[in-house]
């Protein structure tokens, strides 16, 4: 069935969208979403990993849970979402402030939002000195409603929920997904490992697992070796690290520190048998 | 005020039972009426039905999810909503408007056009709606129109509001959101053809983003039955297709409740072979590019029928037709071009701050105590589900859900 102009735009501007994720993975806060990694080791002043349950957070000095204000569910209410939180906003949240002198060097996008002067004109780029949303570092100062204030993942404005007790993470999703808690997960390891090996954080630390996420373990099977499932390798395969091939069996099959390498067939593809031990990185 | 709800109680008695022809002789010269499905949808009980299973248990997974539009001129008689550059030009004096439509002045008239489209501040009609004041836009003149009686009969907590007949005559059908957009092209479509929206929903159910299933529990009876518990929920499945892109018959679904995905359970009851649920609130997963690297609030969209009901009617060939019902905050109309920005109105010729300043002004309920003012708009989607074996969300992970 042919596809008409406004039913393309319409479904195409959404999709278009979810391409550029693709192209940028995840910086998304929201716990249905996948969580970025943090790729910075330093973060503001008075800025600590807090333990939580479902998951580590960014909390400031005082221990409260770091909020992120997602600019993106805000577009509707303020073309420039930096400027959102005022009044009512800021009466129940507290911004997580960068020092006075402290130069933004991140904006919401204008985009299609900006104004266009004359049919053809291309929107004004980034000015000097500043990063897009998209390609931010961890932390980032905006021009905020109150001054000069920290930004994580480029889209996530820092704030406290005033009164709010250490540990608590209630208002996580709130709004709509406009608040959420700043989830910590850490960096990912260097690996030095055959290609199709990756590392997954789950269960609050790294595994290894094959291209499909499938965690890798060792270990020796019971009498019972059902999925126990060689995590096999090329017969061109070569050495690397702490890896090794043995092209004894039928098919090659990885070994790491000497021994044998399985691959997880269960439903849960990040548990193992009785017997195997998770590969951790 | 609502109107003529004590007529309306007398025609349902006996516009229940009318025939399709008399129901079609009744709604006069409409031309058109669906393509999709019976004009007395999900009001209409069949004669011949089979026993239900003997446990009582019947799934089924939704193939069309659509708003049901009614063809036929008398409903928009004056064509379908302007588009933007239409809407530009129909506002001008009409020297104006035959200077600009000259072929020489082409580029002025698109500069001038798109230029309508910004406010300040970098503010544009479709990422920020409510800061722009629009011309009201064409509704629905007709008194027809598919849906579900809301009120009841009752405007304690509703807005003033014009009711629709059905097609098969039977009166009382609230359903403003489609006197609002009904005659919006993307609704409309080409006279007698379904619009984008009707491809679209069909499209997302076809992909497994909002795929919907229902699980019905104690059936007795396809005639009558006092209780029955309805599942409606979304399903991560994809349904498997045939060459026509139908759904196939008897696949297997498994409910979620793992965001974006909802799980509503509805009691109901059996009458005379027509299924409906008691009101209550109803979310369902809507999104629109989740996860997008400029704007997420197409992942945070979802069906959201506030005091929503189902009205399905068993088909002897094992399927249902009908209707899901309920008020639908005005915004959620337009989040599709909202999420889409400026460039709905810049290619697709949407206005959708008129959108929604029409929406409000013909909003009839999600009515706060307060001010008595209504946010939400009478709203309805024709449902055709067919056999499916649906495994509901297992008890264990319900009683970890809030």
């Amino acid at each position: 069935m042919a596809v008409t102009r406004s039913q393309f735009w319409l479904m195409a501007v959404p999709a278009l969208s979810l391409i550029g994720s693709a192209m940028t993975p995840a910086t998304a806060q929201p716990a249905d979403l996948p969580i970025p990694p943090a790729t910075a080791s330093e973060y503001p002043q008075g800025v600590k990993i807090a333990k939580s349950s479902a998951y580590n957070v960014y909390a400031n000095k005082r221990g409260l849970t770091l909020y992120g204000m997602d600019m993106r569910t805000l577009l509707r209410w303020n073309p420039d979402p930096a400027k959102y939180c005022q009044a009512e906003c800021a009466a129940k949240w507290e911004p997580l402030l960068a020092p006075k002198d402290a130069k933004p060097n991140i904006m919401f996008p204008r985009g299609f939002g900006e104004r266009r002067v004359a049919p053809g004109t291309p929107p004004p780029g980034l000015p000097a000195g500043f990063v897009s949303p998209q390609a931010a570092p961890d932390w980032t100062i905006i021009d905020g409603a109150a001054g000069p204030q920290w930004v994580y993942k480029g889209w996530h404005m820092v704030f406290v929920r005033k009164g709010s007790k250490r540990g608590s993470n209630d208002l996580d999703g709130a709004e709509g997904g406009t608040w959420n808690t700043l989830k910590f997960v850490p960096p990912v390891p260097v690996l030095t490992a055959p290609s199709n090996v990756a590392a997954l954080f789950t269960s609050g630390a790294y595994a290894l697992t094959d291209k499909d996420g499938r965690v890798l373990f060792t270990g020796q099977c019971d009498a019972i070796c059902d999925g126990w499932v060689p995590f096999t390798g090329g017969m061109a395969s070569r050495a690397i690290g702490d890896w090794q091939i043995n092209t004894a069996p039928d098919a090659p099959q990885w070994h790491y520190r000497g021994k044998a390498v399985f691959v997880s067939q269960r439903d849960d593809p990040t548990s193992v048998p009785a017997g195997g031990t998770v590969l951790r990185p | 005020m609502t109107y003529a709800k004590a007529r309306k109680r007398n025609l349902i008695r006996t516009a229940c039972f009318l025939p399709l022809g008399g129901a079609l002789l009744a709604v006069g010269p409409m031309t058109g009426v669906a393509d999709f499905g019976s004009p007395a949808i999900g009001q209409q009980a069949v004669t011949k039905l089979p026993n239900p299973p003997a446990d009582g248990i019947m799934g089924f997974v939704v193939e069309d999810f659509i708003p049901p539009v009614i063809q036929g001129k008398d409903a928009c008689p004056e064509g379908t909503v302007r588009k933007v550059r239409d809407e530009y030009l129909a506002a001008l004096p009409e020297a104006e408007r035959t200077r600009l439509m000259l072929k020489e002045n082409e580029e002025e008239l698109v500069a001038k056009w798109q230029a309508s489209l910004f406010g300040s501040n970098n503010t544009n009609i479709c990422s920020q709606p409510d800061m722009f004041t629009r011309a009201d836009m064409r509704t629905v003149q007709s008194k027809f129109s598919h849906g579900l009686d809301l009120d009841g009969g009752k405007s304690v907590d509703t807005c003033a509001h014009e009711e629709f007949a059905s097609p098969a005559g039977v009166t009382g059908i609230d359903n403003q959101e489609y006197r609002v957009m009904g005659c919006t092209l993307e609704w409309r479509g080409v006279d007698g053809i379904a619009g984008d929206q009707a491809i679209g929903t069909r499209q997302f159910h076809a992909s497994g983003e909002w795929t919907q299933v229902i699980l019905l529990k104690g059936v007795d009876s396809l005639q009558h039955d006092d209780s029955v518990e309805v599942i409606y929920a979304n399903t991560p499945d994809r349904p498997v297709q045939d060459s026509k892109g139908h759904f196939l018959r008897g696949a297997s679904f498994s409910a979620s409740t793992k965001l974006p995905r909802h799980r509503n359970v509805l009691h109901g009851r059996i009458e005379n072979g027509v299924l409906t649920t008691d009101p209550q609130d109803i979310m369902l997963a809507q999104t629109w590019g989740q996860g997008g690297s400029r704007d997420i609030r197409g992942n945070r969209t979802k069906f959201d029928y506030r005091r929503g009901k189902l009205q399905l009617t068993f088909q002897p060939d094992g399927s249902l037709r009908g209707m899901l019902g309920g008020y639908k905050p005005v915004f959620d109309v337009i989040q599709s071009p909202g999420i889409g920005g400026v460039g709905s109105a810049l290619v697709a010729g949407i206005d959708c701050a008129q959108y929604l300043q029409t929406l409000r002004k013909y909003a009839d309920g999600i009515r706060d105590p307060k001010t008595g003012k209504c946010s939400g708009v009478s709203s309805a989607m024709q449902i055709r589900a067919i056999p499916a074996f649906v495994n509901d969300v297992p008890a264990a992970e319900r009683m970890t859900k809030r």
